[in-house]
């Protein structure tokens, strides 16, 4: 019991370091969660750590890694999903694509945690650098499996059309209360991780949450603020 | 353990040894630079050089390579500076994304035409004055210096490379800063380094290693630990 008393004191201080580490400030990519420039598992020499390149490169040297332009230099997934889509709700309207598209793809490329975070600019990734490994399963997006595809069906549905006939969404000029309309954040018409999220830290996001376009508590702006933007509730 | 140390001290050296061969710009000058082939000595080779030496360079002088001061009569003076280099004759796949504001030449121009002459892998770093280029494209470094692929193969797939011959539009972008206050490590503002307003290899690299960082690719800014990605953030505002 005292064992498992400490255990639990210790997962707690964890878990509370953690969430202050990865609520952005709106401050930039620089200090951000997802500047690794200070991490000792960055691959090569401590004096070449950057921001930009885990995942960006200026020249790819041929890799064609440059998965919907973005310049892109981390090593994708090759991992297959499945799908929230219309066969697996029968109240959503709008079409999803059958697999990740456009910048989600990038997202997964750490996120989905079959590919190493160090795996970039042709260095290869180290097993123990899988974002569950290194940051916890928390961090993993999806979790779950169906047979051998992870499981999408657990998370808000990506790569799917914003307008289509479902009438409950507001409509995209719509502006996100860090700035910008529901129109600028959807890739190709469809809503992507970077539409609620915003990947950089910039001023677009809200302070003390996980990057997010609009608050999501009275504190931060206001209920589920987020939600809301987009849903006609 | 002692053979991690020895694998871990092998990887180190290895790393010190390609970063020392890749970051190789003095900030002196371009006597003694990546691009004074004149001396002889082959200053970013690698492993799988096809080209050991600048003999190559017939002329022996630096500035000939690329600028002559008649050219008698090739009409070779693409963008002025007297350019003295054949120039590639390669369409390109030039670089799209939906979130690009600015807008994109249908080709390489500007001065980015001029570094695609050795640069693209299709020209002999030799084909210069009215030399018949006969050595092969961008060997001279196992192909690191070829921008579109890394190889010594043409690739004109310029769609893995930062987008150049394209403006800098920091009014409809938010995501760029202001180039006329934006400043490079050594003052110069973003807006002197534009060609008509429009980002070009030079934007980011100084061709002559002189307003350079030293120990970089001839880069404006250092991006390494001492300023992480300040090169990408010196117009980038994320």
């Amino acid at each position: 019991m005292k064992y498992a008393t400490g255990l639990c004191v210790s997962l707690l201080l964890v878990v509370g370091l953690t969430a202050a580490a990865w609520a952005g400030n709106a401050q930039g990519i620089t200090g951000s969660a997802h500047d690794f420039s200070a991490q000792d598992w960055y691959p090569g020499l401590a004096s070449q750590r950057e921001i930009c390149q885990p995942c960006h490169a200026p020249h790819d040297k041929g890799r064609t890694t440059y998965q919907a332009g973005l310049l892109w230099n981390h090593e994708l997934s090759s991992a297959t999903y499945v799908m929230y889509n219309n066969t697996f709700s029968p109240t959503l309207n709008n079409t999803v694509d059958s697999a990740p598209t456009g910048s989600s793809k990038l997202c997964l490329s750490c996120h989905d945690g079959t590919v190493a975070l160090d795996s970039f600019d042709g260095h290869a990734g180290d097993p123990a650098l899988l974002i569950g490994e290194a940051y916890g399963n928390l961090k993993r997006i999806p979790r779950a499996m169906s047979g051998s595809d992870l499981d999408m069906r657990g998370t808000h549905p990506i790569s799917i059309a914003y307008s289509g006939g479902d009438t409950g969404l507001n409509p995209t000029t719509t502006v996100w209360q860090g700035g910008g309309t529901i129109a600028d954040t959807l890739e190709d018409g469809k809503v992507q991780c970077a539409s609620c999220h915003d990947v950089h830290n910039s001023s677009e996001s809200i302070p003390g949450t996980l990057l997010l376009r609009a608050g999501q508590t009275d504190g931060q702006g206001g209920g589920s603020r987020l939600c809301l933007t987009c849903h006609n509730k | 353990m002692k053979k991690f140390l020895v694998v871990a001290l092998a990887a180190a050296l290895t790393l010190g040894g390609v970063s020392l061969a890749l970051a190789n710009g003095s900030a002196a000058g371009i006597s003694g630079s990546p691009h004074d082939f004149s001396d002889g000595t082959i200053k970013n080779g690698k492993p799988g050089a096809t080209i050991t030496d600048e003999t190559w360079n017939y002329r022996g002088e630096i500035c000939r390579v690329c600028h002559a001061p008649h050219d008698k009569g090739r009409t070779n003076y693409t963008n002025g500076l007297l350019w003295n280099h054949a120039v590639s004759t390669e369409a390109y796949t030039m670089y799209a994304s939906e979130t690009l504001d600015g807008v994109t030449d249908g080709t390489p121009g500007g001065n980015t035409k001029l570094c695609l002459s050795c640069h693209d892998g299709s020209v002999g770093l030799d084909t210069f004055d009215s030399h018949a280029g006969a050595t092969p494209p961008a060997s001279v470094d196992g192909g690191i210096g070829n921008l579109a692929n890394g190889s010594l193969v043409i690739n004109t797939d310029l769609q893995g490379t930062h987008p150049v011959s394209i403006t800098y539009n920091d009014t409809a972008d938010a995501g760029l800063l202001d180039p006329a206050t934006a400043t490079w490590a050594d003052g110069t503002t973003v807006a002197a380094t534009l060609q008509g307003n429009k980002v070009q290899c030079s934007t980011c690299h100084d061709v002559h290693d002189k307003l350079s960082v030293a120990g970089t690719h001839l880069l404006r800014t250092a991006n390494g630990s001492s300023n992480p990605s300040g090169l990408c953030l010196t117009c980038h505002n994320k």
